[in-house]
């Protein structure tokens, strides 16, 4: 089919009034509930889901890809300014957003954020457009062995990426490894470090923990500075915007990240989180100015476009094979299935309006995302100007209201508290607490597939080596992590030789 | 400004979950409804649910609150719905054979008994899919390869145990031959397993795969059911084949013990208006939707049936399973 002309034929769709109209609806819900901390897209779409009943599915399917984009331009913001991660894929924007906005940088941060979101966004939707039927195809190729090694290698990378000791980095991922067990496990239905409490069933969920090691320690931090007088720089509104050097730092990071996030995004599970962090280890090695770590742009830039990137990706199973590989994507078909609407390989010639119409509207929804969000910047970033007394309570507040939203669970609040405790701890010690969140975050997933895997090969663990994708990422991660050992190695053994 | 944008926010959050009650009817309901649903979305109970809840919600002049407890095969979310007042506002989606059979199979925080059976919507068959470019073109194909390699043939389920894991127990009792049977988490993700060919086949239901079926990614091969489906008419059943079982999945609504008997015939009368009208038997028609209304008696007696029929079946199968892991 022309893509062209689909693509023509889509826009005539989606730019019917009531079509922009719930591109608009979905843009703004988006972006306030990513900013938000606390309910996802996922349970926004679900509880939204009523509203398009009385709708064409073209107009359902509209509003929910606004809402799912929107959520991933405002995931930033919270990370940025306030040290909370509101989602797991922007846990990687904290490391390098949060000090920038200590340095008075935040207003840049969040622009180059939302540029490059808009970047990526393009980017996946073209690769969307033009690929989706090849890409989904070679998606299916990854089976349970490859999201296992895709997943361990991403955790590889992971420890190479903070700064510090290996062991240091180790340790928290066997850490939030060991707290991803916490439930019932999913193959014979054990309960697993439970004890006795039925709402731990369901495993300990990443909101409170984020929140706890990252929010609310941050609070306690903050409070304990202030008697140092140690304050968060206060610029004028002036200096919010990028400055030149800074946009040329950040546009190749934008566009690596991109064709990482859409790429990794393929990959059903957690693709997102695992883009983040690919692309941040990309930049980093990359980097020239040594400021990793201590606010970095480009550290910034790359990990915000590769988790918009991936949003793009997401659909592209869904919308060319018919298969929801995620809960959020589930929802979206939702949309299809209560209009009697079939998601399937042949969607694409049996409802072009719809197929073409979603597309286009994709293009649309990016474009008044970014016209949204930009003016959006200086507000939010004038946010730091607030004197802290005011916005740590503030922050405080969010947090308890955004985790008790999630599951109204006063458990979940608890457990957010312990955690903030437990981030302050390791924080005074300097660890690095990202790898901790990721490796709970990613390893349910990890245990599952392994399983999988091992239960489909009768045990034998030559699974992993035998099948040639898996067997590729496994000796990719082996290089990423050997590589500047043996190469220093083999450098000094020539330096030797006269 | 920034208070100003935060109180907004937590203003919308709060509307957002006390949803809009300005329900005039004095009767029930008069606000919106909890909706527990066992498990992640995309799943059995998510398609019952949306397949019912926009006439239902006009109907009852309300709107659901889908709230999503997937794990331990709908365990958290019936044990919520155990807990929560009996006034109603408060259904959970009941799916067979995890209703009854959880609280046999592991110590669970409630009892069969806490819920009360408001209404059943579907009673979705097995059926077991293939890819479409499969080698296996018949069930007898499958059962070949079973036999020539015995264990080595791989068969996704939903959940072990779910019915679909029980029927793959009960196919290999009537036919003597052992598969390779492997768990993940919901049907969603076994018919995607079979679609991509990480798997042999997929023991799973005829409502959630009939999209996929019609699409051209899966073949499906027979059905456990006593006669073949008006939507599946060239696909055998298992007793035609001479394996002497059937199986499926019953989906439909439950409440907390002690619900109002009138909130109850409400609620039940409305899910069968919903059911006999016209609009809902197009849309089912269209999506391979095995719709089957039974009452607050009639679905009672059936979920009590069902202990005769798994508990022997986990005796014999699950014990041991559990035991040699």
């Amino acid at each position: 089919m022309d893509v062209f002309g689909g693509l023509l034929g889509g826009f005539s769709v989606a730019l019917t009034p009531i079509n922009l109209l719930f591109g608009f609806l979905g843009a703004v819900i988006g972006t306030v509930i990513g900013i938000l901390p606390g309910l996802g897209p996922l349970g926004t779409m679900a509880l939204l889901l009523s509203l398009t009943y009385g709708f064409d599915p073209t107009a359902g399917m509209i509003l929910f890809a606004g809402i799912y984009f929107g959520a991933m331009y405002g995931g930033s913001t919270t990370s940025i300014l306030l040290n909370i991660p509101g989602e797991a894929a922007s846990v990687v924007t904290v490391m390098e957003g949060y000090q920038m906005a200590r340095r008075g940088r935040a207003g840049a941060a969040l622009a180059v954020a939302a540029i490059g979101s808009f970047v990526a966004g393009t980017i996946s939707l073209v690769g969307l457009s033009f690929l989706a039927p090849t890409l989904a195809r070679a998606a299916l190729k990854f089976g349970p062995a490859e999201y296992f090694t895709v997943a361990f290698v991403g955790l590889l990378i992971m420890t190479r990426l903070t700064g510090g000791r290996l062991t240091r980095s180790l340790m928290l991922i066997a850490l939030g490894l060991a707290l991803g067990t916490v439930g019932m496990e999913t193959v014979a239905g054990y309960m697993r470090y439970t004890f006795g409490q039925p709402l731990l069933a369901q495993g300990i969920d990443f909101l409170p923990v984020a929140m706890g090691l990252f929010g609310i320690s941050e609070v306690l931090i903050t409070a304990e500075e202030q008697h140092q007088s140690v304050q968060m720089q206060k610029v004028g509104f002036r200096e919010l915007w990028p400055t030149f050097e800074e946009w040329k730092r950040s546009m190749w990071p934008m566009i690596r990240g991109s064709f990482i996030g859409f790429f990794v995004g393929l990959v059903p599970g957690p693709s997102p989180v695992i883009s983040t962090m690919v692309s941040y280890g990309v930049e980093k090695k990359l980097d020239k100015h040594g400021e990793f770590g201590k606010g970095a742009i480009e550290g910034v830039a790359g990990p915000e476009a590769a988790n918009n990137a991936s949003v793009g990706a997401a659909y592209v199973p869904l919308m060319a094979l018919g298969i929801p590989f995620t809960p959020a994507m589930a929802v979206v078909m939702a949309v299809l299935l209560i209009h009697g609407i079939n998601p399937g390989p042949l969607l694409m010639s049996q409802r072009p309006d719809l197929f073409w119409g979603v597309i286009a509207s994709m293009y649309i929804g990016n474009f008044m995302l970014l016209v949204f969000n930009l003016p959006l910047v200086g507000v939010f970033a004038s946010i730091i100007r607030t004197p802290l007394f005011v916005l740590m309570p503030t922050v405080m507040l969010l947090c308890l209201v955004g985790v008790y939203s999630v599951n109204n669970s006063m458990l979940d609040i608890w457990l957010m508290i312990g955690f903030g405790l437990l981030g302050y701890f390791l924080r005074r010690l300097r660890y690095d607490l990202a790898p901790l969140i990721l490796a709970m975050v990613l390893g349910p997933m990890m245990e599952r597939s392994f399983r999988e895997a091992m239960m489909i090969s009768r045990g034998d663990l030559m699974v992993f080596l035998t099948r040639p994708i898996s067997a590729t990422i496994l000796a990719v991660g082996v290089l990423a992590m050997l590589g500047p050992f043996l190469f220093d190695r083999v450098g000094r053994a020539f330096a030797r030789k006269p | 400004m920034r208070k100003k944008t935060l109180l907004v926010a937590v203003a919308l959050l709060t509307a957002l979950f006390a949803g809009n009650a300005f329900c005039a009817e004095a009767d029930y309901p008069q606000k919106p409804i909890n909706t527990m649903i066992g498990f992640s979305p995309g799943g059995g109970s998510d398609v019952m649910f949306s397949m019912v809840r926009p006439q239902l919600e006009k109907l009852l002049k309300t709107t659901f609150v889908p709230i999503y407890k997937p794990g331990s095969g709908s365990d958290i979310a019936a044990t919520e719905t155990a807990m929560a007042k009996a006034d109603g506002y408060t259904v959970f989606i009941s799916c067979t054979p995890f209703i009854p059979i959880n609280p046999y199979v592991r110590q669970t925080a409630y009892k069969v008994s806490d819920l009360m059976y408001v209404a059943n919507v579907v009673t979705d068959p097995g059926l077991i899919v293939v890819k479409a470019d499969s080698p296996y073109k018949t069930m007898a194909d499958l059962m070949k390869a079973a036999k020539e390699k015995p264990g080595a043939v791989t068969v996704a389920v939903s959940a072990a145990p779910g019915d679909d894991w029980f029927a793959m127990h009960l196919l290999e009792a009537s036919s003597n031959l052992d598969f390779n049977v492997v768990p993940f988490s919901g049907d969603g993700p076994s018919w995607q397993a079979a679609v991509a060919g990480h798997v042999d086949a997929s023991s799973n239901n005829l409502g959630v795969v009939y999209p996929q079926v019609k699409a051209g990614g899966l073949r499906p091969l027979a059905i456990m059911a006593e006669k073949r489906s008006p939507y599946l008419p060239d696909v055998p059943t298992f007793k035609e084949l001479g394996y002497n079982f059937t199986s499926f999945s019953a989906r439909g609504f439950a409440m907390p013990k002690g619900t109002p008997k009138a909130v109850v015939d409400k609620f039940a009368a409305a899910v069968k208006q919903v059911m006999d009208s016209e609009e809902f038997k197009a849309n089912a028609n269209k999506t391979a939707f095995p719709a089957d209304y039974m009452g607050p008696e009639q679905y009672t007696a059936m979920i009590k049936s069902l202990d005769a029929i798994y508990q022997p079946l986990w005796d014999k199968y699950g014990k041991a399973a559990a035991g040699a892991k």
